[in-house]
């Protein structure tokens, strides 16, 4: 399994990271939009994409879109703006305000990459 | 009045000068129309033209009306000319008066003052038309002719010059008193309307049928042409016209009419929204890094069990709510605080509450009680996290201001006889807040105990945000308290019942 992490914050990214030492997945950075969708096109699909709203040049709402586009990876939002996260409740697989409970990411990362595992064996 | 506003008498924007013509022309009028009366009525009866005109008593009853009507025509004709110094018409035709009245008898009786009566005609007129003192110069002329008919220095009727005299004494006093008067309420008038036209502030006046009947230079310089649609709304305070943000306070005087003040607020308003977006700005560039201190100081609290870490951990929770706090003001402020609608248990958001505060309750040894009546249906709808914030943040507050052993009381409840509405209930042993202090207490960075001892941390916000989502909800809070004693805070919020 593969998650990327779309986040501008180095520190943020750690600690994304370590939280996803947690699981039994490989992780991919990306520090801005353009990197994240080269990443996409480029190399193997993640299996999951936590995807920062604020981000330079392309902002994450496009990203989100462009990679809903071409992507059947889950998508979960992770941001600080907790004014523009409410509209992507009904649009992302999941989203999380910064600070966000360590274990209740753990607890949503695990649910969809399980979910996920299980379509893949399907299809 | 019509008729002698269309003559048209040219503003010399002297107001004495404009009052004197405007009595001439009056006067000039009616002396004309006595004149065509009188001319008319020598033809009513019907006799031949040739024959009334070879009439010889007729002859100066036709020739003297004929004259009247010339001498009004070119008098009213004069009295519109700006050029034409003022009084000059005024004296011509206080002469002529003088004349007609002089040749009107015969000079003995003129002289010895059986027709005084005929005198005061030229006298009252230059009272009227003319400068009040310029009675006297009349006088002066009466006399002369009076004395100039009498036959002997002997004959000269002193009594009749007494008389004269004498009324135009009082004559003179009465129109000077008037004039007075007349001239301070100018001046009143002059300095109010000075005083309006100074003022930065707009103001508008309209009758009972919504018209504008006084607009000040500064109230047409803000509402433009919106001036001819303006209608007073009483309940309007704010209104954007022609790119401006006007405010408006209306006040209903007596006698006037509705007085509407209108103010330009545009540069407050703008600067208000410039401090919201800020202050939106801010708490978001605040929350990133405040939040990567906060989770990697609960990874070390749960790694190393450092107190230092616990520390790190919560004062950057602290500084997390404030920032929350002071966006949610931010969107309140600007109004784009939304609550959402969904489904949610009473019972699981007083759990919710329960678990958030206790540790905060169990460390000043206060008894936290949260309960969920039995009345209250199951499932409710309505925006369960924001509801949870008004009860901590009310809570929160019970426990700041409640010393070591009280007590805390939460009571999730229907309200009384009223099925629209069900209530939440904070109830404290607290310090209480002095009855002074209750009308601002949920004013945004106000709290009742005293800012200068700063015994109690925050920045004032909880109340004042608790009270704008309890009204965006529909509802509202009301407080009671006793000093000393502790203070309840009642929620009430329209009921909806999930199916």
């Amino acid at each position: 399994m593969k998650v990327l992490i779309v986040e501008d914050d180095a520190d943020m990214r750690r600690l994304l990271k370590i939280v996803m030492a947690g699981l039994d997945v490989e992780t991919e950075e990306a520090p801005d939009g353009e990197s994240a969708i080269h990443s996409i096109e480029t190399s193997e699909e993640p299996d999951l994409i936590l995807l920062d709203l604020h981000l330079p040049h392309i902002s994450g709402e496009e990203v989100f879109e462009a990679i809903r586009k071409h992507s059947k990876s889950a998508i979960v939002i992770v941001t600080a703006d907790i004014l523009a996260a409410p509209e992507f409740v009904s649009k992302a697989d999941g989203v999380f305000t910064k600070p966000f409970k360590t274990n209740e990411l753990i607890v949503k990362l695990t649910s969809l990459l399980s979910t996920h595992r299980n379509e893949a064996k399907e299809e | 009045m019509k008729k002698i506003r269309s003559l048209k008498i040219p503003n010399t924007f002297d107001s004495d000068d404009l009052r004197m013509r405007k009595i001439l022309n009056i006067i000039l009028l009616s002396l004309a129309v006595i004149s065509f009366v009188a001319l008319a009525s020598a033809f009513m009866y019907g006799d031949p033209v040739l024959e009334v005109l070879s009439d010889k008593d007729a002859q100066p009853i036709i020739g003297g009306s004929i004259v009247m009507l010339v001498v009004c025509g070119v008098l009213i004709g004069l009295n519109r000319f700006t050029r034409i110094q003022k009084g000059v018409v005024g004296w011509i035709l206080v002469i002529v008066m003088t004349t007609v009245v002089t040749f009107s008898d015969h000079p003995s009786e003129l002289a010895d003052g059986r027709s005084l009566i005929f005198w005061f005609l030229p006298i009252l007129l230059s009272v009227v038309v003319l400068p009040p003192a310029s009675v006297f110069i009349v006088d002066i002329i009466v006399f002369a002719i009076i004395a100039a008919f009498s036959e002997s220095s002997k004959q000269v009727n002193i009594f009749a010059m007494f008389v004269i005299a004498g009324a135009s004494l009082l004559a003179w006093l009465g129109m000077s008193i008037a004039n007075r008067a007349l001239r301070d309420a100018r001046n009143e008038a002059e300095k109010n309307r000075a005083i309006l036209n100074g003022v930065t502030d707009g103001v508008v006046v309209l009758n009972a049928n919504d018209q504008v009947v006084l607009a000040n230079p500064a109230a047409l310089n803000m509402l433009g042409s919106a001036i001819a649609r303006f209608a007073s709304t009483a309940d309007d305070d704010r209104k954007e016209v022609g790119g401006r943000v006007l405010s408006f306070s209306w006040s209903d005087v007596k006698g006037v009419g509705n007085v509407a003040i209108v103010r330009d607020i545009s540069r407050q308003v703008e600067v208000e929204r410039a401090k919201d977006a800020i202050l939106g700005v801010v708490s978001h560039e605040m929350r990133t890094p405040l939040a990567v201190i906060l989770m990697f100081s609960e990874f070390l609290t749960r790694t190393s069990s450092s107190t230092e870490a616990e520390r790190i951990h919560a004062n950057a929770q602290r500084m997390i709510t404030l920032v929350d706090d002071l966006l949610d003001h931010a969107q309140i402020q600007a109004g784009t605080l939304k609550m959402s609608k969904a489904k949610f248990s009473p019972s699981s958001l007083a759990d919710t509450v329960r678990d958030l505060l206790s540790t905060r309750a169990d460390e000043k040894n206060i008894s936290f009680n949260v309960t969920v009546s039995d009345v209250l249906p199951q499932n409710l709808i309505g925006d369960s996290d924001r509801l949870q914030q008004i009860l901590v943040n009310l809570i929160g507050n019970a426990i700041k201001f409640t010393d070591q052993g009280g007590l805390v009381d939460v009571l999730l409840s229907s309200n009384g006889g009223d099925a629209s509405t069900w209530k939440m209930v904070v109830s404290d042993t607290g310090i209480g807040i002095p009855p002074e202090r209750l009308p601002d207490i949920f004013e945004p960075f106000r709290r009742a105990s005293d800012y200068a001892t700063r015994t109690h941390q925050g920045a004032g916000l909880g109340l004042s945000i608790a009270k704008k989502i309890a009204r965006l909800m529909g509802g509202d809070i009301q407080v009671t308290s006793t000093v000393g004693q502790g203070s309840v805070f009642t929620v009430t919020l329209p009921l909806e019942i999930a199916e």
